[in-house]
């Protein structure tokens, strides 16, 4: 059992604060700003289309909303919309298939949600994507809000009811070896994490003592939650174990809090 | 036979004659077989053969490869031939192309005599590539571009190496599979993988990459990929209407019967495309494993951001084909 760590449990946190760019009046909402990126042109029956939005709009009730305003403008039988939080990234973003160029997966990892419908099998969904290169609908971390919303929903990785929205890719060489390191760190009210810091610098051999402190401090620095009024402290266990199976990456990253277990590639 | 210039002036005219063939010098060639310079004044007279008793001349038509023939006896199929040394351009045979089929293709140069014909050029000199479609080029065939003939010779000398200089049972090669558990089953399976493997032109083939099959299993439960597969034909891999070609030299088949693989024809491949290439396509319809698993699995090292073919060199390095 690992060791448990204090963490402050805080209110929810729904309201947001930031607001860039023309935003669009729906309903009762206000849909943030976004770019039209790369369309797949040839699909007459299909919508297949990425555009971007400013980090800081990547939170549940604005991409809800955002996705009212894609319903209503982007008809059609399907649609497929994947959300960038890089306009470049959506410009150049194609599906990274089984071989790809270098590039792509640059591209790719600025993916964090995908809009989609199907007006066929009656389905209607966001998709919440916080690691883009993991952007299947049965990825452990990816978050689908079926619309229309009707309750309050969780994400699947969250912290004080801040969803994760984006984290670096989990992948390791199988020399980083194995171990866990506790961290702390500060969510900033803009979603980002700083001041991370070992807070238990002896807890692994020597071998990988330094390896598995890089590779999570790394890792942890990249995680970006939703927008809150508040800043946040957390205090994680990080996990880093190496696996031998074909279809993995060679390495399992868990990270704990006292109510939260992620696991995280 | 009117003669324009480029700006649409009238040039000169010549009657009860029609162009068939531009030459390389300006001039032209009409039905009659006369041969005009380019300020239409008559050089030449080709000889048109006597058509026989009852028939009217058919005058000269072009070939493909830069020939000029004349039906002599159509009950007997017989033909005579002559050089026309063709002009450059969309226009230098009427009909668009040799087949008359109204479709304008570039003859961009003549190498020794023989006209190279290509769609009209994009941003990468290459075939267009619009929509999806059903063509499967084998690769060698279809138009030729400025380099699928040299890369399908490539490709078979590479294969035809492959399979015949022993490196796929090298004793390098055996121990990098065998000695992987994630890899060891298919060690015996390699031979008859590159024997199987089937070339296609990457910029040629428009299918769609769904009926291609170059997707993987895990791909259908992202949201909108399965839609995507089948509007995006393969040749976008290749020759993208939004942007470059972006570096992807080859694509493996991992649907059944997974013995395809399509081939980038561009420039780069005729430096790229070695037998280490080959198998690095095979063990992907072998084994499932898109780039990124396949370079986990033989080195234990993420691919990140690497060009994907370190992976050949990979397995160059390790015997399993040649340098």
């Amino acid at each position: 059992m690992p060791k448990l760590f204090r963490v402050v449990l805080r209110s929810a946190l729904t309201s947001l604060v930031f607001f860039y760019g023309t935003s669009h009046s729906y309903g009762n909402c206000e849909a943030p700003a976004y770019r039209e990126g790369r369309r797949v042109p040839n699909s007459a029956s299909y919508v297949l289309l990425n555009i971007s939005l400013r980090p800081e709009n990547f939170a549940r009730e604005k991409l809800i909303c955002l996705a009212s305003v894609l319903k209503e403008k982007y008809q059609g039988p399907v649609a497929a919309i994947k959300i960038f939080n890089s306009d470049e990234a959506a410009l150049n973003y194609v599906s990274l298939g089984n071989e790809y160029a270098n590039s792509a997966v640059l591209w790719a990892s600025k993916l964090h949600a995908i809009y989609y419908s199907n007006i066929e099998r009656h389905e209607e969904y966001l998709l919440l994507i916080p690691d883009g290169l993991s952007p299947s609908l049965d990825s452990p971390f990816n978050t689908r809000i079926d619309l229309p919303e009707k309750r309050k929903l969780q994400c699947k990785l969250q912290i004080r009811d801040r969803c994760l929205i984006e984290f670096d890719h989990i992948s390791a060489s199988k020399e980083y070896g194995s171990g866990a390191v506790t961290l702390t760190g500060q969510i900033m009210p803009d979603g980002t994490v700083s001041e991370v810091v070992v807070a238990d610098p002896d807890a692994n051999p020597l071998s990988s003592r330094i390896a598995v402190a890089e590779f999570a401090t790394r890792n942890l620095r990249s995680w970006r939650f939703e927008p809150s009024l508040t800043k946040d402290e957390i205090r994680i266990l990080y996990s880093v174990k190496q696996v031998d199976a074909p279809f993995e990456e060679g390495v399992d990253a868990l990270a704990l809090t006292k109510n939260d277990p992620f696991l995280l590639g | 036979m009117y003669a324009f210039t480029s700006s649409g002036t009238l040039l000169w005219t010549v009657p009860n004659d029609t162009p068939q063939i531009a030459t390389s010098d300006g001039g032209v060639i009409g039905s009659s077989g006369v041969e005009y310079d380019q300020y239409g004044n008559a050089d030449g007279q080709t000889e048109i053969p006597s058509p026989s008793p009852g028939q009217s001349s058919p005058g000269w038509w072009p070939n493909w490869s830069g020939m000029s023939y004349s039906v002599t006896n159509s009950s007997n199929v017989q033909y005579e031939y002559l050089f026309s040394n063709l002009a450059t351009g969309y226009a230098s045979v009427a009909g668009a192309n040799p087949s008359g089929t109204g479709t304008a293709l570039l003859n961009i140069e003549t190498d020794e005599g023989i006209p190279q014909w290509r769609y009209p050029l994009g941003s990468r000199d290459v075939p267009a590539c619009l929509l999806v479609g059903a063509n499967k080029v084998e690769l060698g065939l279809g138009v030729r571009t400025p380099y699928n003939e040299e890369i399908a010779l490539l490709y078979e000398e590479a294969k035809a190496s492959l399979l015949s200089r022993g490196y796929l049972a090298s004793l390098g090669c055996k121990a990098l599979f065998t000695q992987n558990p994630n890899l060891a089953p298919f060690f015996n399976q390699l031979t008859s993988a590159i024997s199987n493997q089937k070339a296609y032109d990457g910029l040629q083939s428009n299918i769609s990459k769904y009926d291609a099959g170059v997707w993987a299993q895990q791909f259908l439960t992202i949201p909108g990929e399965l839609e995507e597969l089948r509007v995006t034909p393969v040749c976008w891999e290749f020759n993208r209407i939004l942007g470059p070609w972006t570096g992807i030299l080859a694509m493996a088949q991992f649907q059944p019967p997974k013995t395809d693989v399509y081939i980038w024809t561009g420039k780069e491949n005729l430096s790229l495309l070695k037998q280490s290439t080959l198998l690095h396509e095979a063990l992907h319809s072998l084994t499932g494993m898109g780039d990124a698993t396949l370079y986990f699995v033989l080195t234990g090292k993420p691919l990140g951001r690497q060009p994907t073919h370190v992976i050949s060199t990979f397995l160059a390095n390790n015997g399993c084909a040649a340098n």
